[in-house]
């Protein structure tokens, strides 16, 4: 990024349309950003003469939560949005390794968590954007309803689209209660193949886990799985007991409730943390343990890796695709 | 159409999959939707996905206009087709290609069934979970096309939250793959792009689906209720207490008279029926369905049945889901309308609808996918009294406008099609309809991908949007509406 880059911050989304058509104009070449948490994912670009941020367009323009949606300016923290949700008792559940990460920078970015596993990526809980062009228009697609197929689905094109179409001003999400009671069980094991062995052990049943995740630390020989019930109260203890019992042969153990965040927030944030490259494979799910041995086997011929780690986000429930970050 | 283009198609797909007998492409004219008609020049069969490709080149080099089907279930005329134009039929392409249990995914070829897809997979505990009324016939091609929904959208979503890939044949004849099997595929989600796109930006060849392990339990109930106000209480109270149901429905006197004349589910009299569906781990449903219950009696229940096995389940389903078609039974013709509104505003809404059908003098049944806000008014009406139908078409926009001015949309799940093109400048601004065109001109510069859908043009001279009409195959008692 180029270091003389002008910084723009609209106040409005008419000046952010206006920066936009302007900066096309005069043909400088713009960046969107958020907070800028996820600059360096993806390729780096070239030389960037103007940088628009989102960061003035921060409000929840509306929390309709009779109808559980809620539209949310670009530049608005997912965490003080959630925490404003959660008057009425309701959240949009995404979640992300970044304490500033905003709404816009998520969706551009399709950033997600161990949350995905119940709730899917951003574009699976969006129902409608307001997008800014290049040309200085302010254009909307979806809605605020839940369910609408009108038109061409703009909206859930933006996510991953790295803001090279347009510009997000605002987004719709569909919400969703908080759940009443939230539980964690964690689990360690002696090897990859008795934690492949587990995930697909507990994969089989009918639990309905909100998180699953495994976390590896190669050089230290760990193996953690991690996963999260939150549902009605009885129906969390149930779940709970029903895990431990196929976990029985690990040493497992449930989480304290004054324990749960950090512990997830941890596992989240530690991949980011050591200096380094940041990896990130997809695998089909039942592969699980042949991946692990590849990156087993990467580590020690690199011997550059201080800590591993594995994250598992499968999609509801346990299928779809699993993200490794090592 | 020329005879060397004709031969060219049947050397690509063979002489018995090309049809150009007038009689023969009767069966083509029209979809779901028999109130628009047009005959094709031609329709086409290809068996693969090299055959649509080689089909899609001839069409892009003679300028052809096409047009893709699936089984022709669709409710807004999006496979109707073009006057002088190819119909490109995918229902010989309808081979389940692989059955991926470890991972969880089915790949499919377009033109097999949406039901199919759980019958393969149910013996191992699976199913596919987007489920609209038409499954037992709908193609899953279609599905992607129209992003279908179905009675448990509210709680598992559309058909966009389960395609996780597709081929698709682009209209200059190319194919893609878009998706991927895994997660966090790459760039901007084309994916959602394709899906809902009515067919207007190329042709799916194949699709690979997530299937979801059946739940653990499902409990349902079906509440009845002297006013619409009281029932659309009971659900706002059944999400204030964070409960998110698999299902509700609600269900108006005139469609539960009707769904009693047709299937008999044993519905009891009332000016309205919910029902709600819990699933999921056991634990987990006894415990909230005691909650549903009462807040079911609370808002003023006159009566609350609990279907006691899978039994008394698929009778309360089998009553909701044939309300279209036992509209029948209750009326000459019925014009569907598919509208959204928050779902708070569904009580206001249906009472505009009451006072209107009071007004045009036309009965309109209701019945609803309450939990989202999805509503399908029937209007009925008789084509032998002269204007009515005229009325009928006028009174279905009527209530698509009040759809919007609610802040919900024209379409939940039937897509624009032909049908409601008209109405996307209501929902749309000029600069947002622009934008959608520019990304159509970017898939299909030269406007043949079935051309004339989702997008508002000039109205054509002589073309009647919307109400029911028998199909000639219904009417020679060949096949019923479902």
């Amino acid at each position: 990024m180029a270091t003389a880059a002008a910084v723009h911050e609209p106040d409005t989304p008419e000046k952010l349309a206006a920066a936009l058509a302007e900066a096309s104009r005069a043909r400088q070449s713009t960046l969107i950003s958020g907070a800028g948490t996820k600059l360096e994912w993806g390729s780096a670009g070239g030389q960037v003469n103007r940088i628009i941020k989102t960061s003035r367009l921060n409000r929840i323009v509306a929390h309709r939560h009779g109808d559980l949606t809620a539209t949310i300016q670009a530049g608005a923290l997912l965490v003080t949005v959630n925490r404003q949700l959660a008057v009425r008792g309701q959240w949009l559940p995404i979640d992300t390794a970044f304490d500033d990460a905003t709404i816009g920078g998520i969706v551009a970015t399709n950033d997600s968590g161990p949350l995905r596993h119940r709730f899917g990526t951003p574009r699976d809980l969006l129902i409608g954007v307001t997008l800014a062009l290049t040309d200085g228009r302010i254009i909307k697609a979806g809605g605020h309803v839940v369910k609408n197929v009108a038109g061409y689905d703009l909206g859930r094109m933006m996510s991953g689209s790295f803001g090279t179409l347009a510009a997000i001003v605002d987004a719709t999400f569909k919400l969703l209660p908080v759940p009443a009671a939230s539980r964690t069980v964690v689990a360690q094991f002696g090897d990859a193949a008795a934690l492949a062995q587990a995930v697909a052990r507990l994969t089989d049943t009918d639990l309905e886990p909100l998180a699953f995740d495994i976390h590896v630390i190669v050089p230290r020989g760990e193996y953690w799985l991690l996963i999260r019930f939150a549902t009605s109260p009885a129906a969390t203890e149930a779940q709970v007991t029903a895990a431990r019992s196929l976990l029985s042969a690990a040493s497992s153990g449930v989480v304290s409730v004054a324990d749960e965040d950090r512990l997830w927030r941890d596992h989240s944030q530690d991949i980011w943390k050591p200096a380094g490259a940041v990896v990130r494979l997809s695998w089909l799910p039942a592969s699980l343990e042949r991946v692990l041995s590849v990156v087993q086997h990467v580590a020690a011929a690199t011997g550059a890796s201080p800590a591993t780690s594995a994250i598992i986000a499968a999609r509801k429930p346990a299928a779809g695709a699993n993200r490794l970050v090592g | 159409m020329t005879e060397e283009i004709i031969s060219e198609f049947r050397a690509i797909c063979g002489v018995q999959a090309v049809l150009n007998d007038p009689v023969q492409l009767l069966a083509y004219e029209c979809d779901g939707l028999p109130a628009l008609r047009e005959t094709p020049a031609l329709v086409v069969l290809p068996g693969s996905a090299e055959e649509v490709q080689q089909v899609v080149r001839v069409c892009a080099r003679e300028g052809l206009p096409f047009v893709a089907r699936g089984h022709g279930t669709g409710l807004s005329g999006g496979a109707l087709p073009v006057a002088g134009g190819v119909v490109i039929s995918l229902a010989r392409m309808n081979r389940v290609l692989q059955i991926d249990l470890p991972n969880r995914q089915v790949t499919i070829e377009p033109g097999v069934t949406n039901l199919e897809i759980t019958r393969r997979v149910a013996p191992h505990g699976y199913y596919y979970a987007p489920d609209p009324s038409s499954q037992q016939v709908c193609s899953i091609g279609g599905n992607v096309a129209e992003n279908s929904g179905g009675a448990h959208c509210l709680k598992y979503g559309f058909t966009v939250h389960h395609v996780l890939a597709v081929d698709m044949v682009l209209p200059n004849g190319d194919l893609v793959q878009i998706g991927s099997p895994t997660a966090d595929a790459p760039g901007p989600d084309l994916l959602s792009l394709v899906i809902g796109s009515e067919g207007t930006l190329g042709i799916v060849t194949r699709i690979t689906v997530r299937i979801l392990r059946k739940p653990e339990t499902v409990q349902t109930l079906l509440a009845a209720y002297d006013s619409i106000r009281e029932a659309g209480a009971a659900v706002s109270d059944i999400i204030s207490a964070g409960i998110v149901p698999a299902a509700v429905e609600m269900m108006d006197a005139l469609a539960i008279r009707a769904s009693e004349a047709a299937v008999h589910p044993n519905f009891p009299p009332a000016d309205t029926i919910l029902i709600v569906e819990l699933d999921g781990p056991a634990a987990e449903v006894h415990e909230l369905f005691v909650t549903v219950e009462r807040i079911c009696r609370q808002a003023g229940a006159t009566t609350v049945e609990i279907a006691a096995d899978a039994e008394q389940r698929l009778r309360i389903w089998k009553g909701r889901k044939a309300a279209f078609a036992a509209m029948g039974r209750v009326s000459p013709n019925y014009y569907v309308q598919d509208g959204v509104v928050p779902r708070t505003k569904l009580p206001d809404v249906l009472e505009r609808i009451r006072e209107l059908s009071e007004r045009c003098g036309l009965p309109i049944g209701n019945v609803f996918h309450a939990g989202d806000g999805n509503l399908h008014p029937l209007i009925c009406y008789d084509e032998k009294i002269p204007g009515q139908a005229q009325l009928a078409e006028e009174v279905a926009g009527e209530i698509l406008g009040y759809c919007v001015e609610f802040g919900g949309s024209i379409t939940g799940e039937h897509g624009v099609g032909a049908d409601k093109k008209q109405f996307m400048a209501q929902m749309f601004s000029a600069d947002d309809l622009d934008i959608m065109q520019r990304v159509r001109d970017a898939f299909d510069p030269q406007h043949l991908c079935n051309p004339g859908k989702v997008l508002p043009t000039p109205r054509l001279c002589g073309e009647v949007p919307g109400p029911y009409r028998q199909h000639p195959v219904e009417a020679a008692g060949l096949a019923e509406r479902l």
